[in-house]
C-alpha cells in the first residue's frame, strides 16, 4: 500500500489532483474460517482540476471504497494514491457528533483544516446562507432532519475551499430548491478549478459531469461516452413495460 | 490570522459534548447514591476480619463491616461508571474520529483530547464517589485513597475504551458491568477471599489498587506504595493497548 502527496502532472490543460493505480481492496472476515469479499481488483482512475466526475455502479460494486480510499481514510491492499491539495470529503452516512451544535461542529472541523477563528466563522455563514440552514445554527446535530443534517455533512466537506471535492450521494434527503442549488455550486466549484467527485445513481446526472466512471467487476471503467450496465438495465425494463 | 489548536479544540467540545450524554450524567448522580450510600444503609455494623498488608506481610485485622464495604462499593461505583464513559467514548470515536483524521487532525491530537477526556470525566466520577463515601466513612490516608482510586478508576476507563472497540454496545455494556463486579467485588474484596488471591486473580486491573485502598481506607500507616506503582505501570499497559485499538478502530471507518 502506497500513499503519497507529490505533485502529480499536467495533463492537456488540467492538472491530475488525484490518482489510484492498480488499486486492490478485499475485506477480510474477523472470525477465521469466515469469507472474504474482494471489492477492488485492480481499479485505476485519476480525477483532473475543474472537472465534475461521476463514479457509478451497481449497489456494492466498490463505489464508496473506492472514493474511501482516495480520500485516505480507509487503507488499500495493493496499488498507489497520488494527491495534490487539499481534500474536502462528504461520506454517504452523515459522519457528525450528534450531541454538538452545528456552529461547534464547524468550529471543530475548522480547526482541523487549519482556519482561523475567523474563517470558520466566514464559511460557517456563508453555507449556511447558501444551502438555507442559519437558523439551525444553534442545534444540535441529533435535533436536525435528515435533510440538514445532510446539509451539515456537505459544509464541513466544503468550508475549506477545497481543491478536490469528494462527495458520496451528497444530496441524499435534499428538497429540490436544495438540490438544484447543490448542483449551482458543484458547478461554480468546478468553474474555479476545484476537482468534483460524486457517487451517484441518477442517470438525469450524466448530463451535469464531465467524466463517468463506472465501478464494475472490481475495476473502474470510464464510460463517458458509453451506456453503464445499469443504464442497460434501465433501458431494458423502459422496453419491456 | 492564527490558526485555531487543534488539540485544545477536540477536547474542550469532547467535554461538552460528553456533558451533554445525558445516561453518563444520570449514572453519575444516581449510581453513587444507590450503590454506597446503600450499602452503608444496610450493611450490619459488626466486626469481621480483614485481609491486608502490614509491615511487608499480609495480615488479618478486625474492621467493621460498613468500612469495608466503603472501601470496595466505592471504587466499584467509579470504576463502573468510567468504564462505560470510556466504552462509550469509545463507540463514538469509532463511528466519527477518522474523519477528523481527513481534515487534518493527526493521530496524537485526537488521541490526546480523547483521554483528556476520559481524564477529567474520570476525576468527575472519583470525586463524586469518593465525596458520597465520605458521608458515610473516612479513609484512614484519604489522599493515598483517592490516588488508588484515580489509578483503577482511569484503567477501567482505558479497558472500557478496548471494549468498546471490540464489542458492539450491548455485549460491551454487560462486560463492563461484570467485569468491576466480580474483579473488584470479589475477586479483591477481602471479606470474601480472606487468604492471599489466587495468581490469576491477581491479573485483574483491581488487584494492586484495591489493596492500596483496603491498606489506606483501613489502617494508618501505608504499606502499599510498591502496589500503586504497579497499579500505575498496568494503567499504562492498558492505556498503550488502548491507543493501538483506537488507531486501528478509527482508522477502519
Amino acid at each position: 500500500m502506497e500513499t503519497t502527496t507529490a505533485p502529480t502532472e499536467t495533463v492537456g490543460e488540467s492538472k491530475t489532483l488525484v490518482r489510484g493505480n492498480a488499486l486492490e481492496k478485499t475485506y477480510g472476515s474477523r472470525l477465521p474460517l469466515g469469507r472474504s469479499t474482494p471489492v477492488l481488483t485492480g481499479a485505476d482512475i485519476e480525477v483532473r482540476a475543474g472537472e465534475i466526475v461521476g463514479i457509478v455502479g451497481e449497489n456494492g460494486s466498490g463505489k464508496s471504497t473506492l472514493m474511501k480510499i482516495l480520500v485516505g481514510v480507509l487503507d488499500h491492499d495493493v496499488g498507489t494514491v497520488e494527491r495534490t491539495g487539499t481534500i474536502g470529503w462528504c461520506p454517504q452516512e452523515p459522519l457528525l457528533y450528534d450531541r454538538l451544535t452545528v456552529s461547534e461542529t464547524f468550529r471543530l472541523f475548522g480547526a482541523g483544516y487549519g482556519m482561523s477563528r475567523e474563517e470558520i466563522d466566514a464559511a460557517k455563514r456563508r453555507l449556511a446562507d447558501e444551502l438555507d440552514f442559519e437558523r439551525y445554527l444553534d442545534y444540535r446535530v441529533d435535533q436536525l432532519s435528515g435533510g440538514n443534517r445532510q446539509k451539515v455533512n456537505l459544509s464541513i466537506a466544503l468550508m475549506h475551499d477545497p481543491d478536490v471535492l469528494m462527495l458520496d450521494e451528497p444530496y441524499t434527503g435534499f428538497d429540490w430548491e436544495t438540490y438544484l442549488r447543490f448542483w449551482d455550486m458543484a458547478q461554480d466549484l468546478a468553474d474555479d478549478g476545484t476537482a468534483v467527485v460524486m457517487i451517484s445513481h441518477l442517470i438525469e446526472e450524466r448530463s451535469r459531469l464531465d467524466r463517468v466512471f463506472e465501478v464494475r467487476d472490481g475495476l473502474v471503467h470510464d464510460v463517458t461516452d458509453e451506456e453503464t450496465v445499469s443504464e442497460l438495465r434501465s433501458d431494458r425494463e423502459g422496453d419491456d413495460e | 490570522m492564527v490558526s485555531v489548536n487543534r488539540t485544545a479544540t477536540a477536547f474542550g467540545i469532547g467535554l461538552r459534548e460528553h456533558a451533554r450524554n445525558y445516561v453518563l450524567v444520570a449514572l453519575l448522580v444516581i449510581l453513587p447514591v444507590s450503590f454506597i450510600t446503600l450499602a452503608f444503609a444496610v450493611t450490619q455494623d459488626v466486626q469481621m476480619p480483614v485481609r491486608t498488608f502490614v509491615d511487608g506481610e499480609t495480615t488479618t485485622v478486625m474492621r467493621g463491616m460498613p468500612e469495608v464495604h466503603g472501601v470496595i462499593m466505592t471504587p466499584i461505583t467509579s470504576s463502573f461508571i468510567a468504564g462505560l464513559a470510556g466504552l462509550f467514548l469509545m463507540r463514538e470515536a469509532r463511528d466519527t474520529d477518522g474523519r477528523l483524521a481527513v481534515v487534518g487532525y493527526r493521530a496524537r491530537q485526537v488521541i490526546a483530547a480523547r483521554f483528556g477526556v476520559l481524564a477529567v470525566i474520570t476525576l468527575v466520577v472519583v470525586g463524586v464517589s469518593v465525596g458520597v463515601m465520605l458521608i458515610d466513612f473516612q479513609p484512614e490516608q484519604l489522599w493515598w485513597f483517592v490516588a488508588a482510586m484515580f489509578v483503577l478508576s482511569v484503567t477501567y476507563g482505558l479497558i472500557g475504551m478496548f471494549v468498546g472497540a471490540v464489542f458492539n454496545r450491548l455485549a460491551g455494556l454487560w462486560i463492563m458491568l461484570i467485569l468491576p463486579m466480580i474483579d473488584i467485588g470479589l475477586f479483591q474484596d477481602p471479606l470474601f477471599v480472606q487468604s492471599e488471591p489466587e495468581w490469576w486473580m491477581k491479573l485483574f486491573p483491581g488487584y494492586h489498587p484495591v489493596r492500596v485502598m483496603v491498606d489506606t481506607g483501613l489502617t494508618t500507616d501505608l504499606d502499599t506504595a510498591m502496589s500503586l506503582g504497579w497499579g500505575f505501570g498496568y494503567l499504562l499497559f492498558v492505556g498503550l493497548l488502548a491507543i493501538w485499538v483506537y488507531y486501528r478502530g478509527t482508522r477502519a471507518t
